[in-house]
């Protein structure tokens, strides 16, 4: 199969998404052996004014597409945004010079949505086949675009070399931060965010340790501050109010408590993986709107970590149905009263006592269904699978983009705000799966 | 605990951080011309630009604002403002202690910005990120010069930055809100980089350097005089990201420590009070009460008759700056 992959000429701004291109990229490399692919590489941005050195690559693309006929035109990361790339490409292809068209759709879906409903609105007749990272995903678009809509679902890829487990590194992990053998160690990894409600972690973290002083456990909270808010609701904040926010909790708290509890700010790779060996508990309570997959807790997993996650978004698609790894997720609910999580199993876990049980072997299992390998196994067929035309798009999402933008001008949010009907319950309750993960609501 | 659910609700937060987006439309100008540096941002003395529209009755629902300010807004504040209207106490940047009449002490205290991590000969980062403006706001020509020899001297000299990658972004936005204020260095303060720095020097676009997720070995230096922003809603940024500087402002002797508040894991925010001598000593001298004030005063009157345009702005600035151009204000 020929294939021609468009590429971004430089990193994306999303600490995620870095990770993510790099192991797709790696997946397509892995399907050189059985196809034929070229890379074209194009500046990483959201719309294409009038330039000069685009339009003559662009032209030069289309002039290969024409003289090569490429099975598919592969879209792998999200910026060159696919959508504005592709309203420019064809005003130099005739319907019948465009390839079908293979794009990986990220979590940025609805937050770029006006970019979505304008180019998809014109694109009835292109052959599509939507590639999305979770089940949860795969709803959500499934929930906004026509029926007709071919909708396939690949995990993002995670490598094996940067996140395992080793007990050597436990070990010495723990010793460096004075961790006692009975001692249990809940860990948080990622952009410390509203909408990740870290927040509500320690709090819920500190009246665990109230309520059962005997249990010794710590909390490792190790990410940066970003205080991007939580715009689907038009709720904005402003840079330094979390990390505030969080100095506000932790200094009323007794000593034996606050001395349990460490900020490690922003950190790299190595030094995530060395903290993920060396804990026993990761948490996420994420209610994050462009959470389509996590690439946190998928890191944290990778290492064999037992993981409570909220049943939200992509999360529920890390519940092992063989139970080869430890993941359990926290029912969430969409209520008048804002988003619910049932925290019984967190809670429960807070004073089971742990041992480091098959570590290794869970971390093994993770990463064969969720390595590159896999990945590039699940791609390899999906690119032969033939997608039709898209067909005529619904109004939903020109219908989210408008309200989006009314938001964003005047603040006005109540469209967005959570309810248990209303356009908000429509589109979020997709990202709701049930606690085994196995069956929607 | 009351039951097993927990309920997440971030309206809340929505609402602490509204009185920041409380901005008069009137005063966009400023805000705009002077962004990324204008930008706001949230911290425990409830920081604020006075041009950005922020009003009394937005200063009376708080106990305490920071201001964020540099030398010409505090100046006009001070004059133009009555102390007896605000109930909350103001902190002002500590280099400018000097500015507060005397029937204003009562009610201000003083904040520096100080960084957890300081580069110096010793201790050499990796990159060094270099901020300001290509007009004169932030700094002239000479002020541009001074400061840059300073930073390469406080690194040891020009041979120990071959190796660390130095990267330069300096807003270009054209306005003459400040008379002529608006000409471009553009060719002065190159030639200043590539002589006293290198020539290897990268000009990233600011998008790029916001979206690096951390600033660890990082040693950020603002060009930045103070005389419209001293507290940058950049040094915010960065310096919350885990960036150093080449050190920490001086503070004057006049002033007594108070407290000291952390920022985010790297930096903090210490409080000066007046020291009870300098609360009711006179070192504050009135610009206003200047013959030179009174004469471009006189001469802005005369031309506002017959042209068009205010450019006031602009001559006050030029003003203050002369009128203070013997004193230090930022050492460290």
């Amino acid at each position: 199969m020929k294939i021609f992959n468009i590429q971004s000429d430089s990193d994306s701004n999303w600490l995620s998404c870095k990770t993510i291109s790099k192991n797709l990229k790696s997946a397509y490399e892995l399907l050189k052996k059985n196809h034929d692919i070229t890379t074209f590489n194009f500046p990483s941005q959201i719309t294409f004014e009038k330039s000069e050195s685009f339009e003559k690559s662009l032209r030069e693309l289309a002039e290969q597409i024409k003289k090569q006929m490429p099975d598919r035109l592969v879209f792998i990361e999200h910026f060159p945004l696919p959508p504005s790339f592709l309203m420019q490409l064809k005003n130099y292809l005739k319907k019948s010079e465009m390839p079908p068209i293979f794009i990986h759709v990220y979590g940025d879906f609805t937050y770029f949505s006006k970019e979505w409903a304008k180019f998809l609105s014109s694109a009835e007749d292109l052959n599509i086949h939507f590639v999305v990272a979770s089940d949860a995903q795969k709803k959500l678009l499934e929930y906004f675009l026509p029926a007709n809509a071919v909708i396939d679902k690949c995990h993002f890829p995670l490598n094996g070399t940067d996140y395992y487990f080793d007990q050597a590194i436990r070990d010495n992990c723990r010793k460096k931060y004075g961790i006692k053998d009975a001692e249990k160690v809940f860990i948080y990894t990622g952009r410390i965010s509203l909408q990740k409600n870290v927040d509500c972690l320690l709090n819920e973290f500190i009246t665990l340790c109230k309520k059962h002083p005997e249990a010794e456990n710590k909390l490792w909270i190790v990410g940066g501050f970003d205080d991007s808010g939580a715009e689907v609701f038009g709720v904005k904040t402003f840079e330094g109010y979390l990390y505030f926010k969080f100095q506000k909790i932790l200094e009323r708290l007794p000593e034996n408590i606050r001395s349990r509890i460490t900020l490690f700010g922003q950190q790299d790779k190595k030094q995530v993986q060395e903290l993920l060996c060396g804990a026993d508990v990761f948490c996420s309570l994420s209610l994050f709107h462009d959470d389509d997959f996590g690439m946190a807790p998928a890191e944290a997993l990778a290492t064999g970590l037992p993981s409570y996650l909220t049943a939200w978004g992509g999360y529920s698609s890390f519940v092992s149905p063989e139970n080869d790894w430890d993941c359990t997720l926290l029912d969430v609910s969409i209520t008048h009263l804002g988003h619910n999580i049932s925290m019984k199993k967190f809670r429960d876990s807070f004073t089971q006592t742990h041992a480091v049980v098959n570590r290794k072997e869970k971390s093994e299992n993770f990463m064969k269904s969720f390595g590159i390998q896999k990945a590039a196994m699940t791609l390899d067929m999906l690119l032969r699978k033939n997608s039709g035309e898209l067909g005529e798009m619904s109004l939903k999402l020109h219908h989210y983009s408008n309200l989006s933008k009314l938001r964003n001008q005047s603040g006005m949010a109540e469209y967005f705000l959570p309810s248990e009907d209303g356009f908000y319950h429509s589109i979020y309750q997709n990202y709701i799966s049930s606690p085994d993960g196995s069956e929607d609501v | 605990m009351k039951d097993d659910n927990l309920y997440v609700s971030w309206i809340v937060d929505g609402f602490k951080n509204n009185y920041l987006s409380t901005v008069n439309h009137g005063e966009l100008t400023y805000f705009h011309y002077l962004t990324p540096f204008s930008n706001p941002y949230f911290g425990p003395l409830n920081p604020v630009l006075l041009f950005c529209g922020h009003s009394k009755t937005t200063f009376n629902d708080k106990s305490h604002i920071m201001l964020r300010d540099g030398l010409i807004p505090l100046t006009y504040f001070f004059k133009e403002s009555d102390p007896k209207d605000f109930e909350c106490t103001f902190y002002i940047p500590a280099e400018f202690w000097f500015l507060v009449p005397k029937e204003w002490r009562t009610k201000v205290k003083f904040f520096r910005i100080s960084a957890k991590t300081i580069y110096n000969a010793a201790n050499l980062p990796k990159k060094i990120i270099l901020m300001g403006t290509l007009n004169s706001t932030f700094a002239d020509g000479d002020e541009f010069a001074e400061d840059i020899r300073n930073l390469v001297a406080s690194l040891g000299g020009k041979d120990n930055l071959k190796n660390i990658d130095v990267a330069a972004y300096f807003s270009f936005k054209r306005n003459d809100l400040w008379g002529r204020w608006d000409d471009e260095n553009i060719l002065e303060y190159s030639k200043v980089l590539f002589n006293e720095i290198k020539m290897d020097i990268k000009f990233p676009q600011l998008d790029n350097i916001m979206s690096e997720s951390g600033f660890k070995d990082v040693l950020y230096h603002e060009v930045n005089r103070g005389y419209f922003i001293s507290q940058s809603y950049m040094s915010q940024h960065l310096l919350s990201r885990g960036a150093g500087q080449i050190g920490n402002l001086e503070v004057s002797d006049k002033l007594v420590a108070e407290k000291s508040i952390s920022l985010s894991l790297h930096h903090t925010l210490e409080t000066f009070t007046y020291s009870k001598e300098a609360l009711l000593g006179s070192d504050y001298v009135d610009p206003f009460k200047d013959s030179v004030y009174f004469s471009y005063r006189k001469f802005f009157e005369t031309v506002m008759k017959t042209h068009q345009g205010n450019q006031w702005d602009g001559w006050f600035s030029s003003y203050l700056k002369s009128h203070y151009k013997g004193r230090k204000i930022k050492s460290f």
